[in-house]
């Protein structure tokens, strides 16, 4: 079947929405491998594609051979795409470590997705939090729109940084779940997102042999490591300039790393990443309405505009939706890093619910273990 | 002899002086001549190795040298055939189509770890040369058993008192099932092995597709033998059947060395200390195996020939 792309403020699915930014954004290779509840998003991009002679749509045998397929694609020049979740990131995590070393501005997006033990096709961090540390700006998305608009960013963030960039979003909650998405014109794409010009000295090209990932020394080593995390700290910048811009150039708003909604004054505060922070907005209607931090750039970590955020605020309320057992969990443990004293809670572990009343009695919660919320209630 | 080889050997080496390969590696003569005779037969175009974990990323050359006069890439151990199929097929966008993109994975890589990807890319029938780079072991860990290690051999994983039991996957069969344009094995040794291997990369050079290059690669700290050996023990391997050279070309097998008089197997199995610890009677069981192999191989030749 071939699709038209479609146009103007439409009905999308976060998977669909997904995939037309893929093609909006020009990338002129699409790595494939189906899991659910990412699958959508390749399918649609087979459909869009199916009749593009500048894009190569490519079927692989395994995430591991995507990811590498695709990086390797994009170190010989070409702007790539992945998409996958839960069992399929975590059976690539060195392609994940080895890609940011290797300075490769690949875009994948992450449908979260529960990792085993037991099987489980529901939401939760799990998978992504896991790679947390592989050297990927990560953003999480809450909604279809976030979902287009990100990924658009992201190309231009991943290039400017030359990082790869992991744009999540959770599975069913946002991947399934069909919303009014403004769709931005190509043309309007095209100005806000140049075409990828790799740098000559990093790019793999016949003409200029070399030798690539070669062992170096280890102070050379060393060095290479460094280089990441120094990128990671211009990315907070590019990926500030580029919401800006973003935000400039479509007419709506688009979130840098972290939205605040209620009183910044507040008393009490929630800090949560993706739909749960969409949740905690319904609190803002309570008689002492938290304020509510959805955390959007989780990679590389706002921490010191989050501590400025929550300074004033004497009960801070972490929502983690990944276990990191034997310690807090990853959002908890990184908002304290910055010295803030919150209060970790762990919900909504494999598509379990959170409503506003989960997020109540978390507000209600206070302990320096992290709180399982949800196992006893 | 010397003005034959310069007939044969004509261009520049593009593995360099230098490397960091051990005395005495086979692969490393496999190296230079399966590059010379590539950029021999195709002069205009230009080569890109993909090279998965293995004594190659150490060959290559410590960070920033090369000791090659092309590009190399190096991958994780398993992706090595998708990676190269990425690769091409971005220079293809990049109008750099015409540059070969080579694997060169071990058995390791190919047999094993990598064997899924492997096949994929060959089903996909990728526009790549694969070569096999066998030297029937994981050498560069320093000799682990693989799935191409042979019957009976010791490694460090199959002790002489546990030998490897079994004969190795037959990657050429395997790789032949998939229907690919050009499966072939190949020997650099002296002539007219030399010959036959460098006539085999020129043909692969000009077929479009996936083209599958099985080398043997002798290996003197692995096979334990002098490192001066390793061209007598390539001819050994040829010429006791051990390692038959054949070429499956669309679909069509033909053995394309056979020897006049086959030496017996115990005559290359001897020259190695890894077959050492062999009883006589499981030198048979090899040669049963050797001589059964063989003669599959014919039952092939006569079956897919094209009647003239």
């Amino acid at each position: 079947m071939s699709m038209e792309l479609p146009q103007g403020r439409t009905v999308l699915t976060g998977n669909e929405a997904a995939a037309v930014a893929v093609v909006l954004a020009r990338a002129q290779q699409i790595a494939c491998y189906p899991i659910t509840p990412q699958t959508l998003i390749v399918e649609r991009l087979a459909d869009l594609t199916a009749e593009r002679d500048d894009i190569v749509f490519a079927n692989l045998d395994s995430e591991h051979s995507m990811f590498g397929y695709a990086l390797a694609a994009e170190r010989a020049g070409v702007r790539c795409f992945a998409a996958t979740s839960s069992q399929g990131l975590l059976y690539s995590h060195e392609q994940l470590h080895r890609a940011s070393r290797e300075r490769i501005p690949l875009v994948a997006v992450n449908v979260n997705r529960s990792v085993v033990a037991p099987w489980s096709l529901e939401p939760d961090l799990a998978d992504s939090m896991s790679e947390r540390d592989t050297g990927w700006i990560q953003l999480y998305c809450s909604s279809a729109q976030e979902l287009l608009d990100s990924i658009l960013c992201a190309y231009r963030i991943a290039e400017e940084a030359m990082l790869p960039v992991l744009v999540c979003a959770e599975g069913f909650l946002v991947s399934h779940t069909a919303e009014t998405v403004d769709v931005p014109s190509q043309a309007a794409v095209d100005s806000f997102l140049p075409p990828f010009q790799p740098p000559e000295d990093w790019l793999l090209d016949p003409n200029r042999p070399r030798a690539f990932s070669g062992l170096p020394e280890p102070n050379d080593y060393a060095t290479y490591q460094q280089n990441v995390a120094e990128a990671h700290d211009l990315a907070r910048t590019l990926i500030a300039e580029a919401a800006s811009d973003f935000s400039a150039a479509f007419g709506r708003e688009k979130v840098a790393s972290l939205e605040l909604s209620g009183d910044p004054n507040a008393d009490t505060a929630i800090v949560a990443i993706g739909t749960i922070g969409e949740t905690a907005r319904e609190l803002l209607t309570d008689d002492e309405p938290p304020l509510v931090v959805r955390v959007h750039a989780y990679r590389p970590f706002p921490g010191e505009e989050l501590a400025s955020v929550l300074e004033h605020v004497s009960h801070v309320c972490v929502i983690d939706r990944a276990p990191a057992f034997g310690a807090p969990g990853p959002l908890g443990e990184d908002v304290r890093a910055y010295g803030v004293t919150a209060t970790d809670v762990v919900c909504g572990l494999g598509g379990s619910d959170v409503t506003p009343d989960t997020l109540r009695r978390a507000l209600a919660a206070s302990g320096r273990e992290a709180i399982y919320l949800g196992v006893e209630a | 002899m010397s003005v034959w080889l310069d007939e044969v050997i004509q261009e520049e080496p593009l593995l360099f002086p230098g490397h960091a390969a051990c005395a005495g590696c086979g692969p490393a003569i496999n190296m230079r001549h399966f590059l010379g005779a590539l950029s021999a037969a195709t002069p205009d175009r230009k080569i890109v190795l993909v090279v998965p974990a293995s004594c190659w990323t150490i060959i290559a050359g410590a960070w920033p040298v090369s000791a090659f006069g092309v590009s190399v890439y190096l991958t994780p151990f398993a992706s090595a055939a998708a990676e190269a199929s990425g690769i091409k097929a971005a220079l293809r966008q990049r109008g750099l189509g015409d540059t070969h993109v080579v694997v060169w994975g071990g058995d390791g890589s190919t047999n094993d770890i990598g064997f899924a990807t492997v096949s994929a890319a060959a089903e996909r029938n990728e526009d790549i040369i694969y070569v096999l780079n066998d030297n029937e072991a994981y050498m560069n860990t320093g000799v682990q058993k693989s799935g191409a290690t042979p019957e009976g051999a010791w490694t460090t994983t199959t002790p002489t008192t546990a030998p490897r039991k079994g004969t190795k996957k037959d990657m050429d069969r395997i790789m032949a099932a998939h229907g690919i344009p050009y499966v072939a094995t190949l020997a650099a040794g002296s002539l007219p092995l030399l010959k036959d291997f460098r006539a085999k990369v020129t043909r692969a050079a000009t077929i479009e597709g996936f083209r599958f290059l099985h080398c043997l690669g002798a290996c003197p700290p692995g096979w334990r033998y002098p490192t001066g050996d390793s061209v007598e023990i390539v001819h050994r391997a040829v010429d006791s059947h051990y390692f038959p050279l054949l070429e499956v070309n669309a679909g069509e097998w033909h053995i394309t060395q056979k020897p006049k008089k086959q030496l017996p197997v115990a005559e290359f199995l001897s020259t190695q200390g890894r077959f050492a610890h062999l009883s006589e009677d499981e030198v048979a069981l090899v040669q049963q195996h050797v001589d059964e192999r063989w003669e599959l191989l014919e039952r092939l030749e006569q079956s897919s020939a094209v009647a003239v």
